[in-house]
């Protein structure tokens, strides 16, 4: 585990090299003309940094963990896991034939409902977890209670005696780890972490340049590397266009940019209207004779951008500032996984906003992609105004901001209803009682009163006032600050990850180039906030846990309903993956550890490949349009079946209980803790979340294949835009890459058992809040335990439902896009028939509407107001004043200026003019007068000295 | 008592104020350039005069050497010698322009 954090501290590093060389030296790069030197150091430097990645996961698995390697713990876990099921199922058959069957949970949420009124304090906890769990859920919170019998065993081993009895076994087992490290089942897996650097310490207060490392980390490492190398091998071709020689489409848009239009226009092309003769605009332009402009070989046509005469933007290419950006962002995204603690964290989640900002604004002219980049680096800042409330409690409250600090304290503090986390007082560094001078200055009277009270001295009534206040400054930070808190990370979380309501900023990205959407915005930067919610998840409590769900719940379902009718490419996996994020966070919230993270990084695979897929289906036919393709299977079939596998993926497509593509795991995971979820807390309660993912995992089939059918199957649309299609060896290569990963990247591997991902994920699952009650709103919720989601009597259902829904949405998207149009359901005459719901989606349910009218109105109104009292009243004021000033001054240049000093100069001139004058006289030029003189002096010195010299004055030495 | 009296100090001090004042009123009174010249070596050596009378053995401490009177005169004859090669070719030059020594047609740098 040693040198772990100086492989991965590289492999940080390599990329930001890079950036700095690209940042340098890039100038110097492009001048040697076709090149691709930026786009290779780029590359060298990320693939690198996957070597690295993958050389620590080896190191990982081959270091040693109490006596065995952590593969063989792995395969340990995985056992112990197996065997936990087993002894789930065997109490679960029994609790079943004692307690009835799952219909009655309906009813157990009623009952709840009224439990939850009469609940008064969590020390009624007790009582009444006992009444509730008479009813059918008793057994699984009995078995969730049993997990922590350790810990709890005073409290529930007289009322669940028989299970601990029965399930002694099982504890003999593992009990040694239930005390080290508090993993449930199986061996427990410690993280690494420690400082490269310490930037400060303030008393107790260290702020610190850390690393937390543990086996989410390592996979994040080699997810984030293997895709980046991929899409930067796929970028150095994709951004050819900025080199020399450019594509040449024709949107127009002329009334942007004027200022911009006129400055290229005047000093870049010569002021030439011929838009297609570069070289004659080069030329007409050295003739100006400006010094930059001989320089311009290197142009970029941006064919977007048309100027105010009507000819197309030129500019420099931008191919190494583009890889520059491209390796900032690894950087960024690989010190955020590897960071140690929150702080730096948030720095670098800083970093990976701004490169977000740089990238998706790449083609800066475009007023479209600029106003995007602002868009989303807004968004960003609002989610982040509320992470940096976060921080501030988490700092105040526990005074560290490291991962494993925090962690260890919140277990020590135990459950989570019993966090006691104090104001200043756990560490001495902080003073905040009143310092003793200041009291005896200002309270000294209080203080001799108490002191002649109780007969005790001065000093000692200090004391005594200040221990007392510092015992009533101790109260708990409260558990509803722990909830502000967790919400406020997770405000962050909102904006990076595009959750609703901050999810506007995400499908206007895409005016970024298609490798960006595909890293970015799909694979890395927006999981950071999913990874975030996953790395903090044991201080998040249920009420956190709670909304966050919530929330994910939401994005997914608006996420899925908008793409069903976008006719972009890029804006349908823009949406999809708005409603990707939202499963994991959903998954998150309901207690799905693993499952979120694992669809955290199937979701990165199958999505990069969607994007890729995507670009290259763009660089084919120059239209992101999807009603101007189709039938482009025949023209670009790689790109088509790569596509068709990261559709199926998405869709979460597999055989039932036997095997399937990546997203069958993890979308089957997810949905099954929330039918846990569900299945816990009463299906009137918790019945949405399952339901609404079930129902998104339809749509998701749907619009994938409609895409999928839209764009590769049926007549071409656009004969000439057909015709020319055709796909470059260098971009679908990666394609081919990723579907392998798309495909297996879940899977069991059977020489080593659990070494798979999910397993990897699992060694690296923080002590969840699994049974823990959602106390503090006065509710009985609980967040299950993610072992629970694998019994079969959650696998079972789920896994068919999911499928099943998967199937219809395939079907439905093959009926309306794949057959002949009238023959079974036409695509336009659904569309007519809702049109309502149709221009509703299509306008994405009015969001950016919404915002314009709640936020950007408002502002422009109260702007227009605080511009006209500016105008009409400070504008007044100051002219007045200015006008006044005017007017005394230049009464003062009169007085003062030309009476008194030009007097007093004028004068002085003239004194000293008459003076000279004068004495001009005694120059007679006479030798024997100047004689004379010299002998008046002479005597004259001597009748001085005589008369006036005091010889004792002299003397005084 | 002029004749069998001590010579005293204040003698030469005496001597070296005529001088100086004959030295003076030279330069004063003469128009003839080389006879200001002369008033001034007078004066110069009436100067000289009181050196040498202060730097006497009975003015000076006992026990040292003394001599610095006489050094200074000599120092004060030396730049006498080399004010009067300068002067001299000022007056030669003089009366190359102007044909005559009279200071007092050497008025030309009057203010």
């Amino acid at each position: 585990m040693n040198n772990l954090h100086i492989l991965l501290g590289v492999a940080v590093l390599l990329p930001l090299s890079a950036f700095f060389i690209n940042l340098f030296l890039g100038h110097m790069l492009r001048r040697n003309g076709q090149s691709k030197i930026a786009a290779n150091i780029s590359l060298a430097a990320i693939a690198g940094a996957a070597l690295l990645s993958f050389v620590s996961l080896f190191v990982w698995l081959t270091a040693d963990n109490d006596g065995k390697s952590n593969r063989e713990q792995l395969g340990i876990l995985k056992s112990a896991n197996a065997e936990h099921l087993d002894h789930l199922e065997a109490h679960a058959s029994g609790g079943h034939e004692e307690h009835g069957a799952h219909d009655t949970h309906e009813e157990d949420g009623a009952d709840r409902s009224e439990h939850e009124d009469s609940e008064e304090s969590p020390g009624e906890h007790d009582q009444q977890e006992a009444s509730v769990t008479k009813l059918n859920s008793e057994v699984f919170t009995a078995l969730v209670e049993e997990e922590h019998a350790p810990e709890n065993a005073e409290t529930h081993s007289e009322r669940h005696d028989d299970h601990v009895h029965e399930a002694g076994h099982d504890h003999a087992h593992d009990s040694e780890t239930h005390a080290a490290a508090g993993h449930s089942h199986g061996p427990s897996f410690k993280a690494s972490h420690g400082e490269y650097y310490t930037l400060g310490t303030f008393g107790d207060l260290t702020l610190s340049i850390g690393y937390y490392i543990d086996s989410l980390t390592i996979a994040m490492f080699c997810m984030v590397t293997f895709i980046a190398t991929l899409i930067h091998w796929y970028a150095s071709k994709y951004m050819d266009d900025e080199l020399p020689e450019s594509k040449r489409d024709h949107h127009v848009d002329p009334e942007h940019h004027r200022f911009l239009g006129n400055f290229y226009h005047k000093w870049l092309t010569g002021a030439s209207d011929d838009a297609d003769d570069d070289h004659h605009d080069d030329h007409a332009h050295a003739g100006h004779g400006d010094e930059d402009v001989s320089e311009e070989d290197y142009q970029f046509v941006d064919h977007e951008v048309i100027m105010p005469d009507g000819s197309h933007c030129h500019r420099q290419g931008r191919y190494p500032r583009f890889f520059q950006a491209l390796s900032l962002f690894c950087f960024s995204m690989l010190g955020l996984v590897l960071a140690g603690n929150i702080a730096m964290t948030f720095v670098f989640w800083e970093l990976v906003g701004i490169c977000s900002f740089f990238l998706i604004g790449f083609y800066v002219e475009r007023k479209s992609a600029s106003t995007a980049a602002n868009k989303a680096f807004i968004a960003n800042r609002v989610g982040d105004f509320g992470m940096i409330i976060g921080l501030m409690i988490f700092w105040t409250g526990f005074g560290t901001f490291n991962y494993d600090e925090l962690f260890s304290q919140m277990g020590e503090a135990g459950t989570h209803t019993e966090v006691v986390a104090s104001y200043g007082h756990t560490h001495p560094g902080v003073e905040t009682s009143i310092p003793s001078g200041f009291a005896t200055e200002f309270y000294a009277d209080e203080i001799h009163t108490y002191a002649e009270e109780n007969g005790i001295s001065d000093d000692e009534a200090l004391n005594q006032i200040n221990a007392a206040r510092a015992e009533e400054d101790k109260s708990p930070l409260g558990y509803w600050l722990m909830i502000v808190g967790g919400l406020g990370i997770f405000c962050g979380c909102v904006g990076k990850s595009a959750q609703f309501p901050l999810h506007i900023w995400l499908p206007d990205a895409m005016e970024g180039p298609t490798p960006v959407s595909a890293l970015v915005h799909s694979a890395t930067m927006v999981a950071a906030g999913v990874f975030l919610v996953g790395r903090f998840f044991p201080m998040l409590v249920p009420e956190a846990l709670f909304v966050i769900a919530i929330i994910g719940t939401i994005t997914l379902f608006i996420g899925a309903t908008i793409a069903i009718v976008a006719t972009d490419i890029k804006k349908v996996l823009a949406y999809s993956t708005i409603s990707q994020l939202g499963y994991m966070i959903m998954a998150l919230g309901v207690g799905g550890w693993v499952a979120g993270l694992m669809h955290l990084f199937t979701h990165a695979f199958f999505k990069s490949l969607l994007f890729m897929g995507s670009g290259s289906v763009i660089h084919a036919v120059h239209t992101n349009e999807m009603t101007e393709m189709g039938g482009l299977r025949k023209k670009i079939p790689i790109t088509a079946w790569t596509m068709f596998i990261a559709c199926l993926a998405i869709a979460g497509a597999g055989i039932p209980f036997v095997i399937g593509t990546s997203g069958y795991y993890s979308k089957d995971a997810i949905l099954e803790q929330a039918f846990s979820w569900g299945d816990h807390n009463g299906w009137a309660f918790g019945g949405p979340f399952f339901w609404i993912a079930l129902g998104s995992a339809a749509i998701t089939a749907f619009y994938m294949f409609r895409m999928w059918f839209m764009t590769f199957v049926g007549k071409p649309r656009d004969e000439e835009r057909f015709s020319h299609a055709h796909e470059y060896p260098r971009m679908v290569h990666p394609l081919l890459i990723l579907s392998i990963m798309a495909i297996g990247v879940a899977w069991t591997n059977p020489l080593s058992p659990g070494t798979e991902l999910g397993y990897m994920l699992e060694a690296a699952r923080p002590e969840a809040v699994a049974g823990q009650t959602l106390a503090g709103l006065g509710s009985d919720i609980q967040v299950p335990d993610e072992h629970l989601s694998h019994m079969s009597r959650v696998k079972f259902p789920v896994t068919l439902l999911a499928t099943l829904s998967g199937i219809i949405g395939i079907a439905l998207a093959f009926l309306m896009y794949a057959t002949p149009p009238s023959k079974y359901l036409k695509a336009s005459e659904v569309k007519e028939q809702f049109s309502g719901i149709h221009s509703f989606l299509r306008n994405k349910w009015w969001f950016d509407e919404l915002y314009d009218f709640l936020f950007v109105k408002p502002s422009k109104v109260i702007g227009a107001f605080v511009s006209a009292i500016d105008k009409n009243i400070f504008d007044t004021i100051l002219h007045f004043s200015a006008r006044a000033t005017k007017r005394v001054a230049n009464v003062w240049t009169k007085v003062a200026d030309g009476f008194v000093i030009d007097g007093f100069v004028d004068w002085l001139g003239r004194s000293v003019y008459r003076v000279g004058t004068s004495l001009r006289r005694i120059q007679t030029g006479n030798l024997r007068q100047y004689v004379l003189f010299i002998v008046i002096g002479a005597v004259a010195i001597f009748v001085f000295v005589s008369f006036m010299w005091d010889p004792a004055a002299a003397n005084t030495k | 008592m002029l004749l069998i009296g001590t010579v005293s100090v204040s003698w030469y001090l005496a001597v070296g104020a005529v001088l100086f004042v004959l030295g003076a009123v030279c330069m004063a009174t003469k128009r003839n350039l080389l006879g200001v010249l002369m008033g001034v070596e007078l004066v110069l050596n009436g100067a000289n005069m009181n050196f040498i009378a202060f730097g006497s053995k009975v003015l000076r401490p006992e026990g040292s050497l003394g001599l610095d009177g006489q050094l200074i005169a000599l120092f004060v004859i030396v730049l006498a010698a080399a004010e009067a090669a300068v002067a001299l070719a000022i007056a030669l030059n003089f009366y190359n322009n102007h044909n005559t020594v009279d200071v007092d047609r050497a008025n030309e740098l009057n203010g």
